[in-house]
């Protein structure tokens, strides 16, 4: 009795230990698509290794590489086919490849004419970024169902066109009186460290050629006072590009706390259907 | 006694059986073509946590990180491996030797001449040898013919010998001399007249300066300290970028040696 216990907590800590890493699995699979004798069995291997990949969240240049080994036309069995087409476009809409992602969801929808609110869903985010169009066409068919609800995904669309207005108004600014322009974008730190090195240089240069020391001030005009002064429009220009990205990035953020909940209801989940 | 000597022979021939036959080398193969880097890596380190000492299982790890470009590895194991087994793997695989030397050649002296040490007692092929003879021409110059170049590695040799030829203290003396002539001299054309006006300007600001206010006046010291540096680290820079240039000639040539008799047939 004594012994049965000991191999059995010997079989339970082997378990534990083998537990299954990424590598291990995709070994595995790999070996038995090594030594598979059909081409229907290396694509179903395939198909579990893909899985695999979405299982450990993994997505990376083996998940793409693997499913490109796939060949679809072996699949006979249409729910594992749709399956595969529903989670190729899922993981390539994450690595952000939307070309790929294009082309497995409507490969996914020829086969099932899905017409749920998820589906629509995975199309909203994946022609979003590439399909203005398409994605329009996707939006209205949700709003029409419940505007309410989904009017809130139109931001999806207008992350791109934030913009912050009258570029030039700062940057003339900033040539009139160094600095200016950079304070008036609320940077003042960084204006008025602007508007001290062009004066200090102004002033040296004045200085240096009120002592006649005509050549010294030559040279400093043209290697401080012009480098400061295209300098202070620099840092205008990219001070607005910071402030522009900011905006954005806040607009973001709202979009994301806005449209949370639509996904938290109808979830873009991977379908597995290996045993996992 | 016959029987038990049998016995004996038997089980000795199983066992090495055993140990050569771990590594399913088409197994291998099939990760090679698919690309499979991190299958076979698992698969090669299952086997070397199973037969921690078996020569042929580190023989294929070497293979795998010299294929996938994974050189500090390689040369890892290439430093922790010593034994005459290990050797006969390394030396005795052509495909192996050609690949090994064209990559190590382009990953700095030591490594070359540790590789080249270890291979002296072995029969190279011919790749390796004009790779070893490339890698020596270069180590001494002045010992070797390089007439057995083939006409397209001459002219990068010959850029290389040129350079070597020079001396760094020349640069210096010539850059002291006139501000950028040892640039020059280091066959940096683009950095000669730079650097002469940048002398010129802040000798001329000194010069103005001093001449209206004497050397003890504040803006006077500040414009001779100025020139000073830029003076001063005109030479010095001359000086050290000469060795720079060399080493970039001696690198180049290697690579341009390794890309020469480079192969890719180290699997197949």
């Amino acid at each position: 009795m004594r012994y049965l216990i000991i191999i059995a907590l010997v079989v339970c800590i082997n378990n534990l230990s083998a537990q299954t890493s990424l590598e291990r699995d995709l070994f595995e699979l790999e070996t038995q698509i090594y030594s598979a004798n059909s081409d229907s069995a290396v694509n179903s291997l395939l198909i579990k290794k893909v899985e695999t990949y979405l299982l450990y969240k993994e997505f990376s240049y083996d998940l793409v590489r693997d499913s490109r080994r796939i060949n679809l036309l072996e699949i006979t069995d249409s729910l594992t086919k749709c399956n595969l087409l529903w989670n190729l476009a899922v993981a390539y809409n994450i690595m952000e490849d939307y070309n790929y992602a294009t082309y497995y969801y409507e490969e996914y929808y020829k086969l099932t004419k899905d017409e749920s609110i998820n589906t629509k869903l995975l199309a909203i985010m994946i022609y979003g970024p590439t399909d203005s169009l398409y994605f329009n066409d996707y939006y209205a068919s949700l709003t029409s169902r419940n505007s309410a609800k989904f009017s809130c995904l139109k931001c999806l669309t207008e992350i791109d066109d934030i913009k912050l207005d009258h570029q030039k108004r700062y940057i003339n600014a900033s040539r009139i009186l160094p600095g200016l322009g950079t304070m008036l974008l609320k940077d003042y730190f960084n204006g008025a460290g602007s508007l001290f090195f062009n004066a200090a240089s102004v002033t040296a240069v004045y200085a240096l050629a009120k002592n006649q020391l005509y050549f010294g001030a030559a040279i400093w005009s043209f290697m401080l006072v012009k480098r400061f002064y295209s300098g202070n429009i620099i840092l205008t220009k990219q001070t607005f590009k910071d402030k522009e990205a900011e905006k954005r990035s806040n607009f973001a953020e709202e979009c994301s706390n806005k449209i949370t909940p639509i996904f938290n209801e109808f979830p873009i989940e991977f379908r597995l259907n290996s045993g996992y | 006694m016959e029987k038990k000597k049998n016995k004996l022979f038997l089980i000795t021939l199983l066992f090495a059986f055993q140990i050569y036959g771990q590594v399913d080398s088409l197994l291998i193969d099939h990760f090679v073509d698919g690309y499979l880097k991190r299958e076979h890596l698992f698969y090669l380190n299952k086997l070397k946590k199973e037969y921690p000492k078996n020569d042929t299982v580190v023989f294929e790890l070497a293979k795998f990180h010299l294929y996938y470009d994974n050189f500090n590895s390689f040369e890892k194991i290439l430093n922790n491996s010593k034994s005459d087994t290990l050797n006969n793997l390394f030396f005795n695989d052509t495909c192996f030797v050609n690949y090994a030397s064209f990559q190590i050649i382009k990953n700095g002296q030591a490594n070359s001449i540790n590789w080249f040490n270890r291979s002296s007692s072995y029969n190279l092929p011919q790749h390796t040898k004009q790779i070893q003879k490339s890698f020596l021409l270069v180590e001494n110059p002045s010992l070797t013919d390089a007439s057995f170049l083939p006409s397209q590695l001459q002219s990068y040799y010959a850029d290389f010998y040129k350079y070597n030829k020079r001396k760094p203290i020349v640069a210096g003396l010539l850059s002291a001399i006139v501000p950028g002539l040892g640039k020059r001299y280091n066959g940096r054309k683009h950095t000669f007249l730079p650097s002469l006006l940048l002398n010129s300007i802040n000798g001329f600001l000194a010069y103005e300066s001093i001449h209206r206010y004497g050397i003890k006046n504040p803006y006077s010291i500040i414009t001779t300290g100025m020139f000073s540096v830029f003076y001063l680290s005109n030479i010095y820079g001359s000086y050290y970028d000469l060795k720079n240039v060399q080493i970039e000639k001696r690198n180049s040539f290697l690579y341009e040696v390794s890309d020469y008799y480079s192969t890719s047939c180290l699997y197949k």
